[in-house]
C-alpha cells in the first residue's frame, strides 16, 4: 500500500472512530482537494449502505434527529445541511447550493460516522467499504 | 399585551402583511416591538398553511410547495431554509435548529410574502385569516 493510500484509508478510520483529532491530523497530509473528494464518496458510500433504495423524506428527516441526538455536541451545522447532504445524494443535489462547503465537511464526516456505527459492525465490513470508498477515489 | 392590543395592533399587522401595505407594518412592528412581530408572522404562516393544506400536511407534500415557492423567488433564500421554515409552520418541531436568525427571518419574510398574494387569489376578504392569526398569536390555539 503507498504511503497515499495508507493515509486515506487512516483518515477514513479515524473518521469513523470519532476521532477528530487524528483525522484532522491524517487530512493534513492529503491534498485538500482529495481529503474533500474521498470524504464526499465515503459518504455516499455510507448512505446506500443503510439506503439501499431511495429512502422516504420521513426516513431521513429522523435519522437526522437521531445524528442530532446521538451526537448533540458535535453538531455544530445545522440539521438542515445534514439533511441536505442527504437528500443531495439521492435526487436533488441543488439543496446543498448557498452552503458553505466547511458545513457540508462537517455534515458529511457526522454522516460517516454515525452511519458507521449503524451498518459497518466487523472488521471484514469496514475493509470492504474502505476498499469501495478508495476505489472510487482512485 | 392586552387584548386590544392585540386585535389592534396585532390584526392591523396581519392586514398589512396580506395587502402588502408596508408603511402600516413597519408602524405596527414599531408599536409591537420585534419578538410579538415574530410571534404574529409564525401564527400567520400557520394559519395559512392551515388553510391550503389542512392540519396535517406531510413533509413530501411541504417540499414540493417549498420547491415550488423557491422557483418562484427572485431573491433566493436557501431551499432547505425555505422547506424547514414551511415544517415549523406545520408544527414539526426541531425544523429550525442550528440556522441563524437572520436566515430564518429572510426566509419567513419570503415564504410569507409569497403565500400571501397567494391566498388574495383565494379570498376577497381576510377577516377571518386576521382572525385566526391574532388568535393564534394571542392564545396559542386556532378555532375554526
Amino acid at each position: 500500500m503507498s504511503s497515499e493510500s495508507s493515509a486515506d484509508r487512516s483518515m477514513l478510520e479515524a473518521i469513523l472512530d470519532g476521532d477528530g483529532r487524528l483525522w484532522r491530523q491524517y487530512s493534513a497530509a492529503i491534498p485538500g482537494e482529495r481529503a474533500f473528494q474521498i470524504i464526499g464518496v465515503a459518504t455516499s458510500a455510507a448512505v446506500f449502505r443503510k439506503w439501499p433504495q431511495d429512502p422516504s423524506l420521513q426516513a431521513i428527516v429522523d435519522y437526522v434527529a437521531e445524528i442530532d441526538r446521538r451526537f448533540p455536541a458535535e453538531l455544530p451545522v445545522a440539521r438542515a445541511v445534514v439533511e441536505s447532504v442527504i437528500r443531495g445524494i439521492f435526487d436533488e443535489p441543488e439543496l446543498v447550493d448557498g452552503t458553505s462547503s466547511q458545513d457540508i465537511i462537517v455534515a458529511e464526516i457526522l454522516i460517516i460516522k454515525s452511519i458507521g456505527f449503524d451498518v459497518l459492525n466487523s472488521e471484514a465490513e469496514r475493509n470492504s467499504y474502505f476498499d469501495e470508498v478508495l476505489a472510487a477515489v482512485d | 399585551m392586552t387584548e386590544a392590543d392585540w386585535s389592534g395592533d396585532g390584526a392591523a399587522f396581519i392586514r398589512a402583511f396580506l395587502e402588502e401595505d408596508d408603511e402600516t407594518l413597519d408602524k405596527s412592528v414599531e408599536r409591537l416591538g420585534t419578538l410579538r412581530g415574530v410571534i404574529l408572522m409564525s401564527s400567520l404562516l400557520s394559519v395559512l398553511l392551515r388553510e391550503k393544506f389542512g392540519v396535517s400536511i406531510a413533509l413530501e407534500k411541504l417540499s414540493g410547495y417549498a420547491k415550488e415557492i423557491f422557483l418562484s423567488l427572485d431573491q433566493k433564500p436557501r431551499r432547505i431554509v425555505i422547506e424547514r421554515v414551511l415544517r415549523t409552520g406545520a408544527g414539526h418541531e426541531g425544523s429550525l435548529s442550528g440556522l441563524s436568525e437572520d436566515e430564518i427571518l429572510e426566509s419567513t419574510v419570503a415564504v410569507l410574502r409569497w403565500m400571501c398574494r397567494e391566498s388574495r387569489d383565494r379570498n376577497s376578504d381576510n377577516s377571518l385569516l386576521v382572525d385566526r392569526a391574532v388568535r393564534l398569536a394571542r392564545d396559542g390555539t386556532i378555532i375554526g
